[in-house]
């Protein structure tokens, strides 16, 4: 704390002297968008700044004249003199490169941004890049294309969420416009929530995680949607062979009030319905999801957002389950002055599920269960010189967990069993100082407290442990009252990065941060499912921590053509959650007993290699990894793999823009099987054949090892740049070679009383595509190309 | 339920598949598993001793032949079992004269390995109905449009702490064979419950097959039988992990997890014993379905 204040006072000190401010937002010449992260260059002094997440930038310089240079990834540089004499507003627009040029691509990003940025383990990807990617079924995706990166794993295809680091899915924090998204997935886990769209920026965070988030151990994806177009009406879409998507944004009031609805729904079920048979001609599949956003720009130094994503899946025939979430965000940007940018943000981010059986009335069962949530925060950045930046905030989450209302009728008796709700309180408030001591040494570092109240009313019960790894005893139960705190937790979460320039084009960084969760998915089979649920920490359940450390190496070569790095990270987990065997999670209003928590330990490293420019361009990637738990109870008190641990990981992403008109582009995957624990032994009780699973080894086999090729081929039909109408085709192929790769191995009995070990490939084939995309000019095809 | 959708879904894209493979999960341990569920009815009683397979091997379960069975009581009267055929011993039904005066203790001597496991029995109420009627069926995934549907009737006495294992038969085979059918007191609700009631859903109903195709549905003229098993909580336990266990397959299974036992080796460098001994006191009821409805009165 002393450090910090240390650190204000000089800034205070720095203030006194002759210094003015440019300030001002970045942003999309045609579009209007505001641009994060972009870079904003004063070579001259040697120093800079990038936009935050709202585009703002600023930059506190002596008086002087100075070249201001600005650039960003997929647009033309800019350059502009300036003479700072006075506090300056430069508001700066990015001119975007044409795609279908070919000529030498003009240099992007601030080239050397991976080596020179404090931050690490974090990887901004924009919708641009993701677009270009291979996808299943041509249905470009934020969260698969994110496994693409080190670090980044899944448990298999189609499995919901992703794994950061020896994380589970549950610790990540996954944040649509500040929003939590708690299930991100479509159709199980081959698609996500985010609809491209309507997607700006995807930001992952796997470690050095600055103290402006929290709340989950493992990483942070911070999705931000578009703003929508400032300047003209637009529409844009996509056919595809599961799904269609249609966006349209436009001025309301132009470069001020503008707006973006973009909606996607499959249609297998609807294509699929004329050949269904008994039994199932009643089956539905199918998802949708709406995401809109609107920005009002009141004056220079307010602004207000407005957005919203709902969504919802439903599968089944007979039995069917269907499950969404809701989001809805409202944040103010508001500048106090052009060095202090604030956002004052609500959100509310609910998560259900419904599973039904029969129909309701007759002989049937129903289950439904909620997590929902709401927040206000508010963050401030405090540009306070060209060495020193401030981010500090204050959060408040309100958490009700809802685990299940359940109506069952059989012969026209119905029992209804409810699950009394849950609910928490979480109170945040964080500081992160960044600090530049020389142009070689960077500092950002910073600490959040969290505080976490479980509170009544609900029945509170004590358990005592007589066993490791056996159903805990109820001692004593009481209810608790409105409001009670049943059980709060404090914890102090410090955070640190750090960059050492060793020369012009490469840099040491280091970052460490601990960061506590007060919530925890209940998922207990091979991989999760839709219908998992949320609990709350409680007297009988501890919040999660973790404590990760990440050395990283970063260099560039060749003009930054070619970016490289290595990190090595060591994380630490404690009250890692567990289950006893035959644990029941769903209606069980003593859920806890069923838990176990342990420890866990993740540590690997990871190697990146980046072609960021050229006609062809793509990366690298390949991460070497353990991630292993140690839960009194499992494994017999040994440490053992988790679900998730996969030793090796490489991935090669290549896209080849050939023409105009053609690109091409490869993907290659390749994992280590997943762990996964067989039977060793087979007895027989009263006829029935029962494994047995000798010495009590918890994932000590593994399934075979994954790998998958992706080839696709985009071609743009000439049409002028300025035509009203552009469109593209998409021709794909998923797993080209047809490897049946094992999504899980499962022991199965043969009608003859044997057993078999069934390899189920949820894709077994190769899968080809077509998606046609276009977008086109509202105005222009209303009114004619002539305006 | 969770597996069938998913194949559901990818079956129409044609894209999801299945193969058997190979898997070495190595030498399994050796164990010596007796499955020993006795009653108290007038029939021919069964022990079986096997010696546990590698699982994935075919036809690994090797039958114990030469082990030496007997049940002894708590007043010293011994019942000898002798080997028939594939590791079952069986002890005649004019000997069965299990009853809830005793207490018993199980015996097997498998070379130089004695296990060993006691049981004591529990109260068990009579059978007083069996009823059954057709009900027209609209349901997907099913392939006949009527179905029979039988259910017994028994009154559960006052006193909380009862549990019972109900088990039904149609023309005298085992229907249901891995749907394991537990009550807690009257009701499945895993809880005790002090009132006396008749058997709750879908307990009752433990006498319908579960298999809607022709074979195996209730037709007339077929022997439908209940035998209402009396346990203790141990054996509810060991049944709800079998139960797990034996259900367990497919995509969203829990990790494999071992089936609790009460047979001891008294020679503890031996081979493990596994398996569940327990002489239950047993109501048994029959029923001829002569009509598509009807009901059965016991005494």
């Amino acid at each position: 704390m002393k450090f910090i204040v240390v650190f204000l006072i000089s800034a205070g000190v720095l203030l006194a002297q002759e210094k003015y401010t440019i300030s001002g937002y970045v942003k999309d010449k045609e579009t209007g968008e505001t641009l994060i992260s972009a870079a904003v260059a004063i070579p001259d002094a040697k120093t800079g700044a990038n936009t935050n997440a709202y585009g703002f930038y600023s930059i506190t310089l002596q008086q002087g004249t100075y070249k201001v240079v600005v650039s960003y990834v997929g647009y033309e540089k800019f350059e502009k003199e300036i003479e700072l004499a006075k506090d300056i507003k430069l508001d700066i627009e990015l001119k975007p490169q044409s795609v279908l040029s070919d000529e030498v691509v003009v240099t992007a990003e601030r080239e050397d941004a991976n080596v020179e940025s404090v931050e690490m383990s974090s990887i901004e990807i924009n919708t641009a890049t993701i677009k270009k990617i291979p996808a299943l079924l041509g249905e470009v995706d934020v969260i698969r294309s994110i496994q693409l990166l080190p670090g980044v794993s899944t448990v298999g295809e189609g499995a919901t969420g992703f794994n950061v680091r020896g994380g589970g899915i549950d610790q990540n924090l996954v944040l649509l416009d500040e929003a939590p998204v708690f299930n991100q997935s479509h159709l199980f886990g081959f698609f996500s929530v985010f609809n491209p769209d309507a997607v700006k920026d995807v930001k992952l965070i796997k470690g050095g995680i600055p103290a402006q988030y929290g709340g989950r151990l493992s990483s942070i994806l911070d999705v931000r949607l578009k703003e929508g177009n400032a300047r003209k009406f637009d529409a844009q879409g996509g056919i595809g062979t599961i799904f269609s998507r249609f966006a349209v944004e436009g001025p309301i009031i132009e470069d001020k009030l503008s707006f973006i609805i973009a909606g996607r729904r499959s249609y297998a079920d609807v294509l699929a319905r004329p050949f269904l048979e008994e039994p199932l001609d009643d089956a539905v599949f199918y998802f949708y999801d709406l995401t809109a956003k609107a920005n009002w720009k009141i004056n220079d130094n307010n602004t207000l957002f407005l957005s919203g994503y709902f969504g919802r899946d439903a599968f089944g025939a007979g039995f069917t389950f269907d499950w969404g979430n809701q989001t809805g965000t409202v944040r103010w940007n508001h500048l106090f002055s052009d060095k202090l940018f604030s956002n004052l943000t609500y959100y509310f981010s609910n998560y259900d599920y419904k599973l039904q059986f029969g129909e309701e009335g007759e002989d049937s069962f129903g289950l439904e269960s909620q997590i929902q949530t709401q927040s206000l925060k508010y963050d401030f950045d405090y540009f306070v010189n060209s060495l020193s930046t401030l981010k500090m905030g204050v959060e408040g989450i309100l958490y009700d967990f809802i685990p299940g209302i359940s109506r069952a009728a059989t012969d026209g008796n119905t029992i209804n069993i409810t699950v009394p709700d849950r609910l928490g309180a979480q109170l945040s408030a964080y500081i992160d100082h960044e600090y530049k001591f020389n142009d070689a040494l960077s500092v950002k570092y910073g600490g959040r407290l969290s505080y976490y109240a479980n509170l009544g009313p609900y029945t509170v019960y004590t358990f005592a442990d007589t066993e490791p790894g056996k159903r805990k005893d109820t001692v004593s139960s009481y209810q608790a009252d409105e409001n009670e705190i049943i059980e709060d937790f404090l914890n102090f979460e410090p955070r640190l990065s750090m960059k050492y320039t060793l020369t012009e084009n490469s840099s040491l960084k280091l970052g460490y941060n601990r960061m506590a969760q007060y919530i925890h998915l209940m998922s207990n089979t091979a991989a999760a499912t839709p219908v998992d649920l949320w609990t709350t920490s409680s007297n009988n359940l501890a919040p999660q921590l973790a404590d990760q450390i990440a050395l990283g190496y970063f260099k560039n070569f060749d003009e930054n053509i070619w970016e490289t790095s290595i990190e090595v990270y060591y994380k630490d987990l404690q009250n890692q959650v567990g289950y006893i065997d035959g644990a029941n999670l769903s209606l069980n209003e003593t859920l806890e007993a069923d838990l176990l928590q342990g420890d866990g330990r993740a540590y690997g490293a990871e190697f990146y290699v980046k072609k960021a420019r050229g006609k062809l361009n793509g990366w690298v990637s390949y991460t070497l990894s353990r991630t292993e738990r140690l839960i009194e109870g499992i494994n017999n008190n040994e440490w053992f793999p988790a679900r998730f641990d996969q030793t090796h990981k490489l991935n090669l992403t290549a896209i080849y823009d050939y023409s105009k008109e053609w690109s091409f582009s490869a993907n290659f995957v390749y994992l280590t099987g997943t762990p996964i624990t067989f039977p060793t032994n087979v007895i027989e009780f009263q006829g029935v054949p029962v494994p047995i699973n000798a010495g009590n080894k918890r994932n000590g086999d593994r399934i075979t090892d994954y790998h998958r090729l992706d080839l696709s081929v985009t071609y743009r039909p000439f049409n002028e740049p300025d035509d009203w109408w552009q469109g593209e085709w998409v021709f794909g192929v998923y797993n080209v070679y047809a490897r049946r790769n094992a999504y899980s191995i499962y022991p199965e009995f043969t009608e003859q009383g044997n057993r078999q070990a069934t390899r189920l490939s949820i894709i077994g084939t190769a899968v080809p595509s077509i998606t046609y995309n276009f977008n086109f000019d509202i105005n222009k095809a209303v009114y004619g190309e002539e305006e | 339920m969770k597996k069938v959708i998913i194949i559901i879904l990818f079956s129409l894209l044609f894209i999801s598949c299945e193969d058997k493979v190979s898997v070495d999960t190595g030498e399994g341990i050796p164990y010596v598993s007796i499955d020993a569920i006795l009653t108290t009815l007038p029939e021919s009683q069964t022990i079986s001793v096997i010696r546990a397979g590698d699982y994935f091997v075919e036809n690994s379960i090797e039958r114990v032949s030469d082990a030496k069975v007997s049940v002894i009581n708590s007043d010293g009267k011994v019942y000898t079992f002798n080997h028939i055929d594939n590791g079952e011993y069986v002890l005649p039904e004019s000997e069965a004269d299990f009853s809830d005066a005793f207490d018993y203790t199980l015996l097997v001597e498998v070379g130089s390995d004695t296990y060993t496991a006691t049981s004591q029995l529990y109260r068990v109420p009579e059978i007083s109905s069996i009823t059954w009627s057709k009900e027209e069926l609209d349901f997907p995934g099913i392939d006949v449009d009527s179905l029979i549907f039988a259910q017994f009737y028994a009154t559960e006495p006052a006193g909380a702490g009862d549990r019972y294992w109900a088990r039904g038969y149609r023309n005298d085979s085992l229907i249901n064979q891995t749907s394991y059918n537990l009550a807690w007191d009257w009701a499945p609700g895993q809880a005790d419950i002090d009132r006396a009631d008749v058997f709750a859903l879908p307990i009752r109903q433990v006498i319908t097959p579960n298999g809607t195709e022709i074979g195996e549905i209730i037709e007339i003229g077929d022997k439908l039988t209940v035998k209402l098993l009396s346990i203790n909580q141990e054996m509810v336990n060991f049944i709800t992990v079998l139960n797990e266990q034996v259900n367990n397959a497919g995509l969203f299974a829990t990790p494999p997890t071992n089936v609790p036992s009460n047979i001891t080796n008294l020679n503890s460098n031996g081979e493990i014993g596994l398996g569940w001994f327990q002489v239950c006191n047993t109501s048994s009821a029959s029923a001829i379905i002569d009509a598509p409805n009807g009901r059965v009165e016991f005494e």
